[in-house]
């Protein structure tokens, strides 16, 4: 007989009250500020900005029965280059185990990028989704686990017509079994 | 899948309720301008679709186009397909377009997630799926092209 919390399950098993309320509880959390948005430029010196933000911890409480971590990122990025210059807006994920310390899950992407040769002017402006899939450490699964976002948004040259920017709408925290 | 109050549900009915099945990050599906990469995941078995109705095909990816002056520029797509065991595959969805280029000397990237969602058929309950990725990369001379598999999962869902 399988105990509260113990998984896989087999017909005849006790199916807990916790696990039940844990499999409703998919939706962990959603986080629509702006604590790790970017931006650089126009008109600004070469270089890049980056912000990053600690979302909630997740107790060990609701973590029972649960695999997984999915990692929604829903933002816009905003980007414009001249001539042969460069713009790259990035994002980064990592988590640690409560009491411990982060470590990339996923290290820095480039989910909006462009090199542009010639005189031209080129603007680049889309949405970008990203689901990542974190598997739970078994510290994590008896301390709790917290993610922590980042975004960098980098320019190669000082102009009214070069800036990155990266603006989050919506990153969802899911637990999956 | 549906309980009701005071019924006595099977293991597998509650543990269906959502189940990664697989999670792949390799290179197996990566492409280069004029190549195509394909991957086939690993086979589910029909016991694992009790009770499925739907599998999420979740694709997240780099993607790099470069354009080379010849017209139609560079593209990168990307596509699944998924067969019943013992059967052929078929398209989820057609390839769609993950980077595109068209401006002389621009090269575009871009990380995104697609998120493909395949009916799961009776034939599929009985003799159990597989399911098959694809990227490619297309353009002219001079042209870049190029996709890189970050993570790829299937989500079985009821």
């Amino acid at each position: 007989m399988a105990v509260e919390g113990e998984f896989p399950k087999v017909d005849g098993d006790v199916l807990y009250a916790s696990e039940i309320n844990s499999f409703k509880r998919s939706i962990n959390q959603i986080y629509t500020a702006t604590g790790f948005d970017s931006a650089i430029g126009p008109s600004a010196a070469a270089g890049n900005d980056e912000s990053s933000v600690e979302l909630t911890a997740i107790t060990a409480a609701d973590l029972v029965g649960k695999l997984y971590l999915k990692i929604s990122v829903l933002g816009s990025t905003s980007m414009s280059a001249v001539g042969s210059q460069t713009g790259v807006i990035e994002l980064k994920i990592q988590v640690k185990e409560t009491g411990g310390a982060y470590g990339d899950v996923l290290a820095y992407i480039d989910i909006n990028s462009k090199d542009v040769a010639g005189g031209q002017v080129e603007q680049k402006a889309m949405a970008s989704h990203l689901t990542y899939l974190h598997t739970l450490t078994a510290g994590q699964l008896t301390n709790g686990v917290q993610v922590k976002m980042f975004s960098k948004s980098t320019i190669s040259n000082n102009s009214a017509s070069d800036w990155a920017r990266f603006t989050n709408v919506q990153t969802v925290i899911e637990l999956i079994n | 899948m549906t309980i009701t109050n005071g019924q006595v549900a099977d293991a597998d009915e509650v543990l269906q309720i959502t189940k990664i099945e697989e999670i792949y990050s390799g290179a197996g599906f990566d492409c280069t301008l004029g190549v195509t990469g394909s991957y086939e995941m690993t086979a589910i078995s029909a016991t694992k679709l009790v009770n499925a109705s739907y599998i999420n095909i979740s694709i997240t990816g780099h993607a790099s186009a470069g354009y080379g002056g010849t017209p139609g520029g560079a593209t990168v797509q990307v596509k699944a397909q998924i067969k019943e065991t013992g059967g052929a595959y078929g398209d989820v969805v057609a390839y769609k377009t993950m980077a595109y280029s068209g401006v002389g000397g621009e090269s575009n990237q871009s990380s995104q997630t697609y998120n493909i969602i395949a009916t799961v058929t009776a034939g599929m309950k009985t003799n159990g799926c597989q399911v098959k990725v694809f990227s490619t990369g297309s353009g002219g001379a001079g042209s870049t092209a190029s996709f890189t598999n970050i993570q790829t999962f299937l989500e079985v869902k009821p």
